[in-house]
């Protein structure tokens, strides 16, 4: 792992309501990692997400996204730059109903010429493993394809660090299996940084970290197979195991299996055969 | 073949015509219906069943528009024959009077509405929705000089454009959520099916604005700004740092 591309320190925020959103929050990520970020509805994740792309202003602590200070005001437009952000329903991030021209539409604000910015559309929409779609209506996609471009429209900028705020939370499985693909080529590719704010405990499961979070702090982070196997830590947070490590804890209950509990299916599968 | 924002593919002539021109000859032919009355409104539906025929886009999707306002200019055409005035009446039922030239009247503003939503889906049944940005984008750029924000006016037609289809379906699902509650917005009689409607405004509405947030802040994401200098951070939900 590299630098550090996300370095928070004490943050806190508190809406208009007065009600503290996320208290004290200290995290890092480095260069290039996966980090889940769980917890349950209300627990500050979408607003630690709005932190590192400068669309929540700081309100306390301090905050660098790639270097950037996210409290300088100046830092705004380099930030939004470097970090990347893909929202939970594809149909409210489009700009434009053709592929291509919502793609482009990054890439034009960041400045690049209108050859630049389709050049760049192009690109990553092949990465997204949708070339071809250029001229398609948005509307005409399903759910996996809308998210699927609505991360081009992402990366077609250029991003060192890509957040996707409960992504797959409005699509089917497969949508979430190729959306999956999609971000694990990125990251392959272009050596992309991400935070994949989720409720799916499969995500987590293969992520390089997870970082558990309940009433606006994080409460925990660690190795995927040491944070969801705690099944104590996760009901204090409100959640559930994956359903591998749920499998294996029954299967451990009626004596057939013993030892450290698998996250995913396939260390399921890995530590059945076995 | 149907795409996006009511666009029918196509090659007809009115298709191949310039959107800055369709959106022109929209605007003119919309002031000329909104001052029109008698054979000269008679000569407006003419000319717009002209243009139906020119585009092929079909009747049926050329006049949906106004089959589902049908209830709204039912309401207009009752509401000017039973309250314009008391002269003449044919019918007086206590505070109402059905009377000739309020019927005409409701008559006259119910056909301007309708032929000015045949119009404006005309216009996006034969448009591609980046023609249309592109479209208004031209005609409004000799007004840049004044300052008038062109590119900003242009992308919220676009956006506007492509949101009404998810709006739409929105609408339909709130409809069946209603149905499904016993609310139903289809049931018998005129007055039951007006309150059934203005219930369905409010989350509609509601579920506008959010979605027009959610939009704001997903562009506001991919470095979209009105000025030279970036949205700067939001300190709460919505204010400005």
């Amino acid at each position: 792992m590299g630098e550090k591309i996300v370095e928070a320190r004490g943050v806190s925020h508190a809406y208009v309501t007065g009600r503290p959103t996320l208290r004290d929050v200290s995290l890092d990520v480095a260069g290039g990692e996966l980090v889940a970020v769980v917890g349950e509805n209300g627990s500050g994740k979408t607003t630690l997400a709005r932190h590192l792309n400068a669309l929540i202003a700081l309100q306390a602590g301090s905050l660098t996204v790639a270097g950037l200070d996210a409290s300088d005001p100046a830092c705004v437009w380099e930030l939004r730059r470097a970090c990347g952000m893909v929202f939970q329903n594809p149909e409210n991030q489009f700009v434009s109903s053709v592929v291509a021209e919502d793609v482009a539409f990054g890439p034009r604000n960041f400045g690049a010429s209108e050859e630049d910015a389709a050049g760049a559309a192009g690109r990553a929409l092949e990465a997204v493993g949708l070339a071809g779609f250029e001229r398609r209506d948005v509307h005409g996609l399903s759910g996996g394809q809308q998210q699927r471009v609505a991360l081009a429209g992402v990366l077609a900028c250029g991003p060192r660090l890509v957040v996707l705020d409960e992504a797959t939370s409005m699509i089917d499985p497969r949508g979430r299996d190729e959306l999956a693909r999609a971000v694990e080529d990125a990251r392959r590719e272009h050596g992309t940084t991400v935070v994949w704010i989720t409720h799916d405990m499969e995500i987590a499961g293969r992520a390089d970290r997870v970082v558990v979070m309940s009433g606006g702090e994080v409460v925990a982070v660690g190795a995927p197979g040491d944070v969801l196997a705690d099944e104590a830590l996760l009901g204090r947070a409100g959640l559930e195991p994956p359903l591998a490590t749920r499998t294996w804890r029954a299967l451990e209950r009626a004596g057939a299996v013993s030892g450290p509990a698998p996250v995913t299916v396939e260390g399921l599968v890995s530590a059945l055969c076995d | 073949m149907r795409a996006a924002a009511g666009y029918v593919w196509g090659d007809s002539p009115l298709h191949r015509t310039p959107a800055s021109a369709k959106l022109a000859a929209l605007l003119a032919l919309s002031l000329a219906v909104a001052l029109a009355e008698g054979p000269a409104l008679a000569a407006a539906l003419l000319v717009l069943l002209a243009l139906v025929a020119l585009s092929r886009v079909g009747w049926r999707r050329a006049l949906a528009p106004v089959w589902g306002m049908r209830w709204f200019l039912l309401l207009v055409v009752a509401m000017n024959a039973l309250l314009l005035s008391r002269e003449g009446a044919l019918l007086e039922l206590g505070p109402l009077a059905l009377t000739p030239r309020g019927l005409a009247q409701g008559l006259t503003v119910a056909t301007r509405v309708a032929l000015v939503a045949a119009l404006g889906a005309l216009l996006t049944a034969t448009t591609r929705p980046q023609e249309l940005v592109e479209g208004v984008r031209r005609l409004l750029s000799p007004l840049a000089r004044l300052g008038v924000p062109v590119e900003p006016a242009a992308l919220a037609v676009g956006v506007t454009v492509q949101f009404v289809p998810t709006l739409l379906r929105e609408s339909r699902q709130l409809i069946w959520a209603q149905r499904l509650r016993c609310g139903d917005v289809a049931s018998r009689g005129i007055m039951r099916r007006a309150v059934s409607y203005v219930r369905l405004l409010v989350p509609i509405f509601v579920s506008a604005f959010r979605r027009a947030d959610e939009l704001s802040a997903a562009m506001e994401a991919r470095g979209y700004r009105l000025s030279d200098t970036p949205t700067g951070p939001r300190t709460r939900e919505g204010r400005r740092a």
